[in-house]
């Protein structure tokens, strides 16, 4: 059987692995999406500042690469985080400005040139991937002439000819940023976000599961021990209540079940335990055994049973059996049962059969069954020579054995109407002389160390 | 270009070289007849005062007036004494600027915005003429010293010869950039009802919004009204907007015969020339009349309506309501 723990750990984790995956990848192809986004705006921009700025212009009018000192170092400052991997300035025809990054290991020559573009207001950007396996993003953007843009305007709407009216390109611009600044802010997103985000939902998992054990799963798991307890006719016990939700009213519910359910038990018991001892009284009655016999024999039995380490559900089913040893005497004719004189051999043969006639009328009822032993074997003896069935040594319940006793005991210490009661001392010496023969010698020694 | 202003200038400088020696030596026979040299001066001032030219940048349209102005202060007698060319750049504008400084000018006279700008700012003295300033009330350009002449037909005009083409009761569309042509488009909605035509305004912000602003107007107007704006009238825009009109046989009107060449149905534009000429005639009033500084900012004089054959025959559109008109260039 799989365990609701484990049921629902597992699934627990399942979900959240799937959970925890899924928003980790989205939040990481956002996050890829959002740095490119910025990386190709910073590479939009610091390529059209470096297309506006008038040096450049200057520069590429005459042809002065020295001019192109001051606008770079300026582009520099705006790469603060030293993106740049190359640049190339060209005036169309020949490059006026080539520099790489040292630590890019890349060939300028297989960097593509550019001087077409379609669209000249914003620029052209390209995926590269160089030989050596680095990857750029290429920025150009073509320089123009500088002009007055409302004086532009005034051309276009006044000029002759709309075609004419269009900007001079002094040359082209290419900026190529290195994506390894990129990837590293994405490893960076990954390393400090992401897993920590992950780790954090698997924390809260373990969190959810563990308050799901606590509040769930373990009270279930008691009362499922308790129930089993219950089921085995232990009804004393009962389920802790922890908490005043649907799982508390279930503890509390099955509490009172059980306390009802025993109550009617023992109310049941009782009705039954009365009614066995009206029988032993009825027997009483009949036998004119000696006032409370059964009774004192019983308290007896079960003392010293007791003494003798029997368990406690077996000292109810010893008290029921020694309250009814004599019930098979109710088959025993009373010319036979009432005699006061000695008995023949033949009415003896008819009163030794008072324990099989015990048996025959205790076994159909399934309540006595375990109650049995004192009835039927407490006319056995030791040595095997007693009756119904000649049971010898240990073949002989420990109930019997220990009924045996306790029965020889009060007989001698009452009254007869063939004799008078014996005194103490001498019962004690025919106990101890029957040690061995009648009595188990064991229960015998524990008999006479107590003290009646 | 500019090297031929130098030489140009080189000469009236050279005279202004010797006027100040004249001056040098006879400065007792000015002591004595003081009273009298001031009405020959006065007369002459016409003819000798210091006219400058500024344009802001080489375009044939500006080229046109200046030649215009040119054959004007010929015909005045007002001589120039150099005509300057910005190349459309500040830096440029700023450097001739001071050039001109020492020249002390009488009277300039600024073609196109960059060239007004610069002049406005540089010299708050001397009175200024601009013109061919493209949709001029958006610049800054009044002052006490500053006439202007508009680069564009008044709104009124523009709605007549509207009116005449295509009759009353039409939707007239206009897509322009609140920043920059509200004025011209809140001005245009008082006109409008007296020529019984209705206005349909749609505001844009950016040249990206022309096409859409385009595609949400189109089914409800009769005619286009494409108006100097500088978010509206890009090249990429104009096609999508000539494209337009041809698919949805839409007239389209402007105040650009450069528009018109370029696929519009018609404009009514200010003729370069004569606002050249026009402007001579502003000088000359300001150089005999010392004390008057501004006349304020006037319409052209002449203007001239362009019409593109070919677009008509294409939405076809009947134009034979302004055949009878002597002030139309029918192009191609």
């Amino acid at each position: 059987m799989i365990s609701i723990r484990t049921k629902l750990i597992f699934f627990i984790f399942l979900l959240i692995a799937i959970v925890d995956a899924f928003s980790c990848l989205l939040f990481l192809i956002h996050t890829k999406r959002q740095q490119k986004e910025v990386f190709k705006k910073l590479g939009a921009s610091l390529v059209t500042l470096l297309a506006q700025d008038n040096e450049v212009k200057q520069a590429l009018s005459y042809e002065q690469p020295a001019f192109l000192d001051i606008p770079i170092k300026r582009l520099k400052a705006l790469d603060r985080e030293k993106e740049i991997g190359y640049l190339r300035i060209s005036n169309g025809q020949t490059v006026i400005l080539e520099e790489k990054t040292p630590f890019l290991n890349i060939q300028m020559e297989e960097l593509p040139h550019r001087n077409l573009f379609q669209n000249q207001d914003s620029p052209l950007y390209n995926r590269i991937i160089t030989s050596s396996g680095e990857v750029l993003y290429d920025f150009s953007i073509p320089v123009f002439e500088k002009t007055f843009s409302e004086e532009e305007f005034a051309a276009q709407i006044l000029s002759e000819d709309l075609a004419k009216t269009k900007q001079h390109v002094l040359g082209f611009i290419q900026i190529g940023l290195s994506t390894r600044k990129l990837n590293e802010k994405i490893y960076k997103t990954i390393y400090y976000v992401i897993i920590p985000t992950g780790f954090i939902i698997i924390f809260g998992g373990i969190c959810i599961t563990f308050f799901l054990r606590r509040y769930i799963v373990s009270p279930i798991r008691q009362m499922a021990s308790v129930t089993l307890d219950i089921a085995k006719g232990d009804l004393t016990r009962t389920v802790n209540i922890r908490s005043n939700d649907e799982i508390g009213q279930l503890s509390l519910n099955f509490n009172k079940m059980t306390k009802a359910l025993g109550e009617s038990y023992a109310e049941l018991t009782l009705a039954y335990d009365t009614t066995i001892e009206g029988w032993s009284r009825a027997l009483d009655l009949r036998d004119k055994e000696t006032e409370g016999h059964t009774l004192r024999v019983t308290e007896m039995t079960l003392k010293l049973a007791q003494t003798l380490g029997v368990k406690k559900e077996e000292l109810t089913h010893i008290r029921r059996g020694a309250l009814l040893h004599d019930i098979g005497k109710m088959g025993i004719p009373d010319s036979i049962l009432l005699k006061p004189d000695e008995l023949t051999e033949e009415e003896w043969q008819i009163m030794r059969k008072h324990p099989e006639y015990a048996y025959q009328l205790l076994s159909p009822i399934t309540y006595l069954h375990k109650a049995l032993d004192i009835p039927y074997c407490h006319h056995e003896k030791w040595d095997g020579s007693g009756y119904p069935r000649g049971l010898k040594g240990e073949q002989i319940p420990l109930a019997a054995r220990i009924f045996a006793v306790t029965d020889v005991w009060d007989a001698l210490h009452s009254d007869r109407p063939y004799r008078p009661a014996l005194p103490k001392g001498k019962a004690i010496e025919y106990i101890q002389a029957q040690s061995g023969t009648h009595f188990d010698p064991h229960v015998v020694k524990v008999f006479l160390k107590m003290s009646w | 270009m500019v090297q031929k202003c130098y030489k140009f200038c080189a000469l009236p400088i050279f005279i202004r070289f010797l006027f100040i020696l004249k001056f040098v030596f006879c400065i007792q026979i000015l002591e004595v007849t003081a009273g009298e040299i001031i009405t020959p001066l006065r007369n002459t001032h016409a003819s000798e005062s210091a006219v400058i030219v500024i344009r802001s940048q080489q375009i044939a349209a500006y080229e046109e007036t200046s030649r215009g102005f040119e054959e004007g202060c010929r015909e005045k007698n007002i001589s120039i004494k150099a005509i300057y060319d910005l190349k459309g750049d500040i830096e440029e504008g700023k450097r001739i600027t001071q050039h001109i400084k020492r020249d002390k000018p009488n009277l300039i006279l600024a073609v196109g915005v960059l060239a007004a700008t610069i002049v406005k700012e540089q010299f708050p003295d001397i009175p200024i003429i601009f013109c061919m300033v493209i949709n001029h009330e958006r610049f800054n350009l009044r002052g006490t010293n500053i006439t202007g002449i508009s680069s564009e037909a008044p709104v009124e005009n523009q709605f007549a010869i509207l009116k005449e083409l295509l009759g009353a009761d039409k939707r007239v569309g206009v897509i322009y950039d609140p920043s920059k042509s509200g004025k011209i488009v809140s001005e245009a909605a008082l006109v409008v009802e007296k020529f019984k035509l209705n206005l349909v305004k749609k505001e844009i912000a950016s040249e990206n919004e022309v096409a859409s602003a385009l595609k949400s107007i189109v089914k409800k107007i009769d005619v286009l009204w494409i108006i100097p704006d500088s978010t509206v009238v890009t090249k990429n825009s104009l096609d999508a907007i000539f494209q337009a009109a041809e698919k949805n046989h839409l007239p389209t009107f402007c105040t650009s015969s450069a528009i018109v060449k370029g696929g519009a149905l018609i404009s009514i534009s200010p003729d370069y020339a004569s606002t050249g000429l026009q402007a001579s005639q502003i000088a000359q009033k300001l150089l005999n009349n010392p004390a008057t500084t501004t006349l304020g900012i006037k319409q052209p004089d002449k203007l001239k309506i362009t019409v593109n054959t070919t677009t008509a025959k294409t939405i076809g559109i009947d134009l034979s309501p302004l055949r009878s008109r002597t002030d139309i260039v029918l192009y191609p």
